[in-house]
């Protein structure tokens, strides 16, 4: 029972009176939640209105449902319940009767919440006008979370709430952020924003931004956006709005699914906000988002950015040209505000007090909205050397003849560099018409010839070519004809673009003439061989053998690219008169142009050409080889001796032509035993999984033994489940025990490719009845790699076979079985058999298959080894339990070897598998685990080993434990010229002996588990260093072991004394640098020194025992 | 004799080696052999001597077949190092164990005018890289060059061409795809392990942030206008040049670039949309208020493909690329792969499927495609697509609405104010 000091009678009466008047429904309240959460609720509620209500204000909590009923509605209830209570803001009723919407009810009341609602809660017309009149005639309706989730059939509910629900993609910790800092119903979140974990909605129309104010919605950044059923594609997902409806108000939350929710400060805030405005008493603004005006969040307005970024200078803050660019960003979007903000940026352009970062700022803006007005104000800068760029970086890119004509004019206005900028900017405009002004000036000097070339390039067009003609004599004259080889290119792609190779490639000609660079003669030739392909084929042919090297590789490149299908056989045709290393180059590249067309060509080579030519032709077919080539290739790749046997194969193996597979069977019915061989082994590494039945024929009727195997194995590579009665019966007839072996390895592996477990067996058992020893043998092996409950009945029955061969391989297939399913039966067969052997080997393989992988709890695992030490014969059984329960993560595992300790036989087993089992329980069970330790350490005193093991585990068990905290930092040093690790060895003042250094402490946030320090939360920076210091008290002089890590480099003092020096660039690593230390009795002074790169900044330190347990009497503190 | 004068270093020696057929096609590694004679290295040149620079230089120091004959930076302090990291490695080799042929340059232009020069390493900041690999190519040079490859669309579109046209040599610096497992998890996704993919995730750093430093003197032999070259005139400060150009877009995209680069390159090779690009692009970036670096800090963009593959990248997912398909899921980065189910891990692929081109090593790559002609295993185009994604990104979020493209133009749909942020005017004397 909770009643609350602030709550009051009266209310109670209310609610009792309304329900005796209307008859109570099922109405689910405050009472219904624990008082725990209760009290959470009180605590985090506001204490007082954030407006005093006008008048006396009363609100109906309605939560009905007749859809999905969402269990935090009593939170609801009692969070909004209580909220009227505590701040005085309104008082409520909580009824989830219908009646109450009739107009004679409502008309007592300032607003509704609609509590989780959902689904149809009426039908009843009249209700529905009641509601609607209700808001419109200036009342207000409140929305938490499923109040969107209501009346689908009724419109104009939807638009009245502002949206429909259309699921909900998360439920989960996201980031909410504030749209809109500064609107009143916001307050709560200051400007931050809200990470919180709840169910969060998508809406779907009538849900519009042109409709609603919208006060929160998800930060798409900081959210999994990776969810199913997120089917916006606008990433618009608000979280709370408001709205105007007639004369009334509309709040809508979409919080509230959890029902931690309600204990949030800063939620429940926003629904107090949010409820106040609903009832007339908090004013706030409903423009709907879309039409404000403006960048809208927390951008300083457009006069004041504008003037603050007039007289803006480098080194200033950059919040007023941020601000400014986000009123152009608005203008982008929204046309009508262009006017104000471009008119704003000229202004500061024309201002005489406006700065020159100023300006150049503005001008950047205009580079995205300006247009023909300002044109004027940036042409004018253009002969202002600090401002020409920018003006430039404007004009060049409005693309408005206005902007073209300004670049033009100023030819005349400007010179020297500056002009040479002019002349680039109108190459990179592209602009025809000014060629006839950049005539007049190109011979200026030699800078403006050669910026005049190579914009002529890039402008295009006959005027240009004709300009760039009557330039060249002058530009060779000048040292300049490379520029116009350069610029002519261009030109010539022109022409080729536009299907014109008759003017294209007698500048390509032109440029390949011997003459030029080598570069440009490349340029030409690969031009031409665009244009004019049958062109280069002999010059290309030639250039393979060239003295060049780098003409050889080009020319081979040109063999791959030049277009054309008669290109091909051109190439191909010249192979006989190229030397041997060409003939390669070009086999090679024809092989990599990949046209069969030169297949034969090819193919002509391998009768005639020496080795190394002969291994390039062959590898080539692998590309170029069709159907018809499948039997050359065999033959290679069966002839013995063969030089291209491996080329051969490999290219069999590749050919990708139409045909190929059934050209392979057609050839292994005809050819020798050498070629089936051959060819079937290709098959299986082809994955011709449509030929098999022509393996399968070859297995079971060649004449030859190695056929026959070589089709197993290919079989064993592709057989498919329809393949394996085939596969199963060549098992079983096989003629040799070399062909059952391979026959069992290829059955094995078909069978192992079918997923389903007991599916993959079937034909192997109904093959075992009426198989002769041999081959049932063969089957058992084979149903043992496979595993399953099919399998292990079939194998178990086989152990009690009255031929002992049968029941040794059936022991031994369960000995090997893959999965645990085996174990009872391998219980039973060690703790049962009368045969020894069979008992032995079915313990190992019982200890074996009860440690694969399974999905069982570790307590029945635990069991499953205390029953093989009830039947353990010997202390070597016991000791392989023992060392098998040493990875069991579980403390009855402890418990059970434990219980060994004692017995000296098998001590140090049990002694090696406790402390195994203590290091992974630790971190459930952290005192269980370092108690087994201290019980080993008592048996074991005398043990080294032991000692050495029992402390890493106590090192890694406490490998959280006794990291320095109490830091004092000073930094960051820097020197000019000096990166990070530069810094290692520069010695500044927390180095030098008596130097004052300036200490400051750490603060607790810049500390995170276990005991990293981070320095960038203390200071910020890159190529720089700092250093932290502390103080160890030591009771006793003691050997210390020191465990540190650090990002980036890292150096240790102790007591003045250098102990430890890396000049590392890396991540931090917890404990990568150790050295052992000597402390003396008392004050310990600890310095580091930690180098700094770029990115993270970060050092840790714990100092222990050398043998990895925690140093006596030891203590850290921060020096004062 | 006296050299006749047009005849340069290259032609000499080659006229000499002239009567056999000195190099094979694919050239064999050296192994166990003396270093190769001089005529057979290959010379570079070291442009850009800072952070990435040093690494570059240090890699291509321990190649036999190289010679490295200049160094270049604005920083006479990072040119000097360099040089003496130079002569320093090869005067191991040298009998008296003095070397001294090392050559360092202030203007990458005296450098390229070199004729002696076959290679260059181009490791600069993001806003030079247009100019220096054009002026590379035009020069005949092959090119080393550092990701991101472009600071604008129209530059990385300019710079592909270039290497096109001239026949150069061209890697880029995304040296994942000479890592092993990028390349399987490519290979894995491209031979439909995983069906056919609906969605990539990039997951890239955040960018850091920093406050409003004062101008300050120019350090002494830093040449900080050259240093500038074609960006906007700003004064010198503390945290605008070196490691931290990367953060302001003057110069670079933040991480969205720099990052981006790696793992877009890699999400595109595996979907094998190499030479594409995005028909839609929409996202939300945060751009700083305030601060001397104004890249995106926090960002999600979404790329939508004409295949209906969604490539998302953002700064909110485990440093990586992930794709997903309808059976499963493959994830890589740096320290890890994983895939769902896990047994894909132990794939093999047919002899027809797709095998990626292997390359063990970036540089040795490179320097194996200049002797063969080969296009290197992170081609220019390759670079140029992958970048322009990171470029449509940031000019989605910048504009804060959805952009759409025509990948195979290159040019926005029905959208000037996108297109007009596709190039940025050169500070003069400078042009593509």
């Amino acid at each position: 029972m909770r009643l609350r000091c602030w709550r009051t009678m009266w209310m109670t009466l209310a609610v009792t009176a309304l329900a005796s008047a209307f008859g109570a429904q099922g109405t689910a309240g405050a009472a219904d939640i624990p008082d725990a959460d209760m009290a959470r609720i009180e605590a985090a509620l506001p204490d007082r209105p954030t407006v005093q209500p006008r008048q006396e204000r009363k609100l109906l909590i309605f939560s009905a449902c007749q859809g999905f009923r969402h269990g935090s509605i009593p939170w609801g209830i009692a969070a909004v319940q209580s909220m009227g209570e505590k701040t005085g803001a309104w008082q409520s009723v909580v009824s989830d009767d219908i009646a109450m919407f009739r107009p004679e009810n409502l008309a007592q009341f300032d607003a509704i919440v609609f509590n989780n609602s959902t689904g149809t809660l009426f039908e009843d017309p009249a209700l529905k006008i009641s509601l609607v009149e209700f808001v419109k005639s200036g009342k207000g309706i409140i929305g938490i979370h499923a109040a969107t989730d209501c009346f689908y059939d009724w419109p104009e509910f939807g638009a009245m709430m502002g949206g429909y629900f259309d699921g909900h993609p998360w439920n989960e910790e996201v980031t909410i952020k504030i749209d809109d800092p500064k609107h009143p119903v916001n307050a709560a979140f200051e400007g931050e924003p809200l990470v919180v974990a709840d169910e969060i909605y998508q809406f779907k129309d009538p849900y519009s931004r042109d409709a609603l104010r919208v006060l929160l919605s998800l930060d798409t950044i900081r959210t999994n956006m990776a969810k199913r059923g997120i089917k916006r594609d606008d990433a618009d997902f608000a979280v709370s709005w408001v709205r105007s409806y007639g004369a009334g108000r509309v709040f809508y939350c979409s919080l509230g699914h959890r029902n931690e929710i309600f204990w949030n400060p800063k939620v429940l805030r926003h629904y107090l906000d949010g409820i106040q405005f609903a009832l007339g008493d908090l004013e706030a603004d409903t423009t709907p988002s879309a039409q404000l005006i403006g960048p809208g969040g927390d951008v300083m307005p457009l006069e004041k950015a504008l003037a603050a970024a007039a007289v803006y200078e480098f080194g200033a803050s950059r919040l007023p040209l941020t601000a400014v660019a986000a009123h152009v960003r608005y203008a982008l979007e929204h046309p009508a505000q262009r006017g104000p903000v471009v008119q704003g940026l000229l202004g500061v352009l024309e201002s005489d007090g406006a700065t020159v970062d100023g300006k150049a700022f503005v001008c950047r803006q205009l580079t995205l909205v300006g247009g023909d007005e300002s044109v004027p104000a940036l042409a004018s800068l253009l002969p202002d050397a600090r401002l020409s760029h920018m003006a430039r970086y404007a004009l060049q890119r409005i693309p408005r003849e206005a902007a073209a004509a300004a670049l033009r004019n100023a030819l005349h206005a400007t010179d020297g560099e500056v002009r040479i900028g002019v002349i680039n900017s109108i190459g990179e405009r592209r602009d025809r018409r000014a060629v006839g002004m950049l005539a007049r000036i190109a011979r200026a000097d030699e800078p403006t010839m050669v910026a005049t070339i190579a914009a002529l390039g890039k402008i295009g067009g006959q005027e240009a070519f004709n300009l760039l003609a009557e330039l060249s004599e002058d530009a060779r004259a000048a040292g300049a004809k490379t520029a116009v080889l350069q610029a002519l290119i261009p030109f010539a792609e022109d022409f080729a673009r536009q299907r014109q190779p008759k003017r294209a490639a007698p500048i390509y000609r032109h440029l390949f003439a011997p003459e030029n660079p080598r570069h440009i003669r490349v340029a030409g030739l690969r031009g031409l061989a665009q244009v004019e392909p049958m062109e280069v084929v002999s010059v290309v042919g030639g250039l393979l053998s060239d003295d060049d090297p780098q003409w050889r590789g080009t020319a081979a490149r040109m063999v791959v690219d030049t277009p054309g299908v008669e290109v091909t056989t051109a190439f191909a045709g010249r192979l006989d008169v190229l030397p041997d290393e060409a003939q390669i180059l070009m086999i090679e590249a024809l092989a990599e142009r990949g046209d069969a067309a030169a297949g034969p060509a090819v193919i002509a080579v391998i009768s005639r050409a020496e080795t190394p030519v002969r291994r390039a032709a062959v590898r080539a077919l692998g590309e170029l080889g069709e159907a018809s080539t499948v039997a050359l290739l065999a033959s290679l790749a069966a002839a013995p001796d063969g030089d291209t046997v491996d080329d051969a194969r490999a290219s069999l193996d590749r050919l990708r032509a139409e045909g190929v597979d059934v050209a392979i069977v057609a050839v292994m019915e005809q050819g020798s035993p050498g070629v089936r061989c051959e060819l079937a082994r290709s098959l299986g590494a082809r994955g011709a999984v449509a030929q098999a039945p022509a393996l399968i024929g070859l297995a079971g009727q060649d004449g030859e033994a190695t056929v026959r195997i070589a089709a197993l194995q290919a079989l064993g590579r592709l057989a498919d489940e329809p393949h394996l009665p085939d596969l199963v019966r060549l098992l079983v007839g096989a003629a040799s025990e070399e062909e059952r072996d391979v026959a069992e390895d290829s059955l094995a592996d078909a069978c192992g490719r079918i997923d389903d477990v007991e599916r993959r067996a079937a034909p192997v058992v109904s093959a075992l009845e009426g198989a002769d020893v041999p081959a049932k043998r063969s089957l058992l092996s084979v149903l043992g790699r496979l595993g399953g409950r099919t399998a292990l009945d079939a194998v178990r029955a086989a152990v009690g076979d009255p031929e002992t061969v049968i029941a040794d391989t059936a022991v031994g297939a369960l000995t090997e079985w893959p999965d645990a399913g085996a174990a009872p039966v391998l219980l039973a067969i060690a703790g049962q058999s009368p045969d020894p052997v069979h008992r032995e080997s079915a313990f190992r393989g019982y200890i074996r298959v009860i440690r694969l992988p399974a999905d069982r709890d570790p307590a029945e695992t635990v069991r499953m080894h205390r029953q093989a030490l009830e039947i353990a014969e010997g202390n070597e059984e016991i000791r392989l339990v023992l060392a098998s329960l040493g990875d069991v993560n579980d403390a009855s595992a402890l418990a059970l070897v434990e219980q060994y300790l004692p017995q000296r036989a098998v001590q140090s087993s049990a002694a090696a598998s406790m402390i195994s089992i203590a290091r992974s329980l630790a971190k459930e069970q952290r005192a269980e685990a370092l108690a087994a330790i201290d019980d080993v350490l008592a048996v074991c005193a005398g043990d080294e080993d032991m000692r050495v093991r029992a402390g890493e585990a106590v090192n890694h068990i406490e490998r959280d434990e006794d990291f320095v905290t109490a830091w004092l930092f000073s930094g960051p040093y820097t020197k000019e010229k000096h990166d990070g690790g530069a810094l290692f060895d520069v010695a500044f003042d927390p180095e030098m002996d008596g130097v004052q250094v300036a200490w400051r402490q750490m603060p607790a946030e810049a500390f995170s588990d276990p005991g990293i320090f981070d320095l960038n939360k203390v200071v910020n920076g890159s190529n720089c260093c700092g250093y932290v210091m502390t103080i160890i008290e030591s009771e006793i002089e003691q050997e210390a072991r020191i465990e540190m890590g650090s990002d980036d480099g890292l150096k240790a003092w102790l007591n003045g004394s250098v102990v430890h020096a890396n000049n590392a660039m890396r991540g931090l690593t917890v404990g990568s640098d150790r050295g052992t230390v000597r402390l003396k009795p008392g004050a310990n002074t600890l310095l580091l020194k930690i180098t700094q790169g770029g990115g993270d900044w970060k050092v840790c330190c714990r100092i222990r025992r050398p043998d990895g347990f925690a140093l006596e009497g030891m203590s850290f503190r921060s020096p004062h | 004799m006296a050299k006749p004068a047009d005849m340069t270093r290259r032609q000499f020696v080659q006229g000499a080696a002239a009567t056999a057929f000195a190099a094979p096609y694919i050239v064999p590694a050296f192994a166990g052999a003396a270093r190769p004679a001089p005529s057979n290295r290959i010379t570079m040149a070291q442009i850009g001597c800072g952070g990435m620079g040093r690494g570059d230089l240090h890699n291509f120091l321990q190649a036999d077949d190289v010679q490295v004959l200049a160094v270049c930076d604005v920083d006479t302090e990072h040119r000097e190092a360099a040089r003496q990291a130079v002569e320093e490695r090869y005067a191991t080799n040298t009998a008296h164990g003095i070397y001294r042929g090392c050559d360092a340059y202030n203007d990458f232009r005296e450098v390229l005018a070199r004729d002696d020069i076959d290679a260059i390493v181009q490791s600069v900041p993001d806003h030079w890289h247009a100019l220096i690999i054009t002026g590379a190519a035009r020069a005949g040079k092959d090119i080393y060059g550092q990701k991101p490859l472009s600071l604008t669309i129209r530059q990385g579109r300019v710079m592909s061409d270039a290497i096109r046209r001239y026949g150069r040599v061209f890697q880029t610096g995304s040296q994942q795809r000479s890592d092993d497992r990028f390349r399987f998890a490519c290979e894995l996704v491209r031979n439909g392990r995983i069906g056919q993919v609906h969605t990539v995730t990039c997951g890239l750093p955040t960018t850091p942030t920093r406050d409003n430093p004062p101008p300050s003197p120019v350090p002494e032999g830093f040449d900080y206008d050259m240093w500038l070259g074609p960006a906007p005139s700003a004064p010198y400060c503390e945290g605008r040049t070196h490691w931290d150009f990367r953060w302001i877009l003057d110069y670079s995209g933040g991480q969205v670039t720099d990052w981006g680069a790696h793992h877009i390159d890699i999400a595109h090779w595996g979907l094998g949309l190499m030479n594409t690009g995005p028909i839609e692009v929409e996202g939300v970036g945060e751009f700083p208020d305030d601060g001397l670096w104004n890249a995106a800090t926090n960002y999600r963009f979404t790329c939508i493909y004409e295949t209906g593959v969604r490539i998302v990248v953002t700064n909110q997912f485990e440093n990586g690329v992930k794709w997903e398909g309808p059976d499963g899921w493959v994830f890589v980065n740096r320290g890890r792969i994983d895939a769902h189910p896990r047994s894909l891990l132990n794939e093999k692929f047919g002899p027809r499927e797709v095998h990626l081109q292997r390359s063990a090593d970036h540089y040795r790559n490179f320097l194996e495609c200049v002797k063969s002609r080969r296009e290197p295993i992170a081609p220019i185009e390759q670079a140029h697509r992958t970048i322009t994604v990171a470029h449509l990104g940031n000019i989605a979020m910048l504009l804060g609405r959805k952009v759409r493209w025509n990948p195979d133009r290159e040019l926005f749909i029905n959208d000037a104010q996108a297109q007009r942020m596709t190039d940025r005017a050169m500070r003069e004397p400078w042009r593509l």
